[in-house]
């Protein structure tokens, strides 16, 4: 799996999940892991078309994106996710 | 084109280009110069020709007027000039930078930090800065009604926790932290500095500063020019500057030293000082007034409650989204915020959805700034126009 993960350094959410993003995908052998700044990183940002709600991680598995999560969530809440999708 | 300006009685005439008077009601992103201390500012550029830096007389001269300056400044913050120190900077952003940055790059990042989810985006930043570098971050709660939960804050602290970042008064919803009391409670753990970003809080509530180890602010929210500011911190705490190039009025910030600017600072803070009840007074009229004629229109929530400031009314309107209403009202003349002025990527505002924990109100909600040159009239202004935008 892949992951995609924007942040912004203001963005108190994103400084609240970007450590949990990072063990969680530490936990699950993701070494594709990219993390981008939603001012620094503009262009490759712009591509994703993300909205207007920071931080953003969009879960990629052959190519495909089959996961984006928006906003701060709950520990439990995204480990579910990397698990169902470790499983698939 | 806008011409604004405030007069020596107090009243703002603005006026587009077509003649159309203008309502201020941003307050808290930015105030009008007021006009004695524009005039201040333009008497020291005149008189003061030479570089504070400089050995002769006309350096001396200069140096000797920002001596002055910071003097009086402490004194109107109550602060004691044995103990704490300015470093004067381009306006609270860089303050608050050097504080954060200048402080916790001293040691290794293995360290931790305390902050709210209530700032302003320059110490969210620069903590988010650090995060990247590997320091560690923990945001306290904040209870229901939008205040520090001093229980969490005690429980986060741990033996490498060095720095608490607090701002004073949130810019967006108003509300009012008990900054004594955070002050008291982190005086039991001396390796922990606590800094608050005052920038709303000043001229505009009666804090207590001299607990707090450093302290940042801008002049131009209340009533100074743009483009200064300052971190004022006990003497004791050291830093790494951001700006290197020489000792200047503090070793801790270089540049040469821009005495008019000071000057006009400590003078807008003395105007600020003088007339902290007056000013006080009106504005809470005008909140008391424009509060009472919101809660007559369904379709709004107001989000500001008792412990905000006068000076701020944060309040959604129901089924409209928050840009759209800081047009509507910008056609009419009027202008108000839908968040702070330094965050305009994200439509959301943050603080009203950590406050309410509702997207809905996040996502329509604005802010009114009011001051004491708020009218009765403008309020009424703003009044007609909701109800035109919902009805």
């Amino acid at each position: 799996m892949k992951i995609i993960l924007i942040t912004a350094v203001w963005c108190t959410s994103c400084l609240i999940m970007k450590p949990r993003y990072q063990e969680l995908a530490k936990k699950h052998n993701i070494t594709d892991f990219i993390e981008l700044d939603f001012d620094m990183d503009e262009e490759d940002v712009e591509s994703l078309n993300i909205g207007n709600t920071l931080p953003v991680c969009i879960m990629i598995k052959e190519e495909k994106e089959v996961k984006r999560v928006i906003g701060e969530k709950k520990v439990k809440d995204i480990e579910k996710i990397f698990e169902d999708l470790s499983h698939e | 084109m806008i011409f604004a300006f405030h007069n020596k009685y107090g009243i703002i005439f603005a006026v587009n280009k077509g003649g159309i008077i203008m309502i201020y009601l941003d307050y808290s992103a930015t105030t009008p110069v007021d006009n004695d201390v524009l005039n201040a500012f333009c008497e020291a550029s005149r008189s003061l020709v030479g570089n504070a830096n400089s050995l002769h007389e006309l350096g001396i001269k200069c140096q000797s007027r920002i001596l002055q300056d910071s003097k009086d400044i402490l004194k109107n913050l109550g602060l004691d000039d044995k103990q704490y120190e300015i470093i004067y900077t381009s306006g609270a952003s860089e303050a608050n930078n050097l504080a954060i940055k200048g402080y916790l790059e001293r040691f290794g990042t293995d360290k931790h930090i305390i902050t709210t989810n209530f700032e302003h985006p320059s110490v969210t930043a620069p903590v988010g800065y650090l995060q990247n570098k590997g320091y560690q971050i923990d945001f306290v709660k904040i209870n229901k009604k939008g205040l520090v939960d001093l229980v969490d804050l005690e429980r986060l602290i741990t033996d490498k926790t060095i720095l608490v970042s607090i701002v004073s008064v949130n810019s967006e919803i108003g509300i009012k932290q008990p900054i004594a009391e955070i002050a008291m409670l982190l005086k039991k753990y001396p390796q922990i500095v606590f800094h608050s970003d005052i920038t709303q809080s000043i001229g505009k509530a009666q804090e207590v500063c001299a607990n707090i180890d450093m302290m940042s602010f801008s002049a131009h929210k209340f009533y100074g020019v743009k483009g200064v500011g300052a971190l004022i911190k006990k003497k004791e705490i050291k830093l790494i500057p951001q700006i290197h190039g020489g000792t200047s009025t503090s070793k801790y910030r270089s540049g040469t030293p821009f005495h008019p600017l000071i000057y006009s600072m400590a003078y807008a803070l003395q105007l600020a000082t003088v007339n902290f009840d007056n000013r006080y007074q009106k504005t809470k009229t005008t909140n008391d007034y424009l509060v009472k004629e919101l809660s007559r229109i369904p379709q709004v929530r107001i989000n500001s409650n008792e412990y905000a400031i006068p000076h701020i009314v944060n309040f959604s309107i129901i089924g409209k989204n928050s840009i759209e209403i800081v047009e509507y009202m910008s056609k009419k003349g009027i202008y108000i915020s839908n968040h702070t002025a330094c965050s305009s990527k994200q439509q959301m505002s943050l603080a009203v959805y950590n406050l309410t924990e509702d997207k809905g109100l996040a996502l329509s909600s604005v802010r009114v700034s009011l001051s004491h040159l708020t009218t009765f009239a403008d309020i009424d202004a703003l009044i007609n126009a909701i109800k035109e935008m919902v009805n």
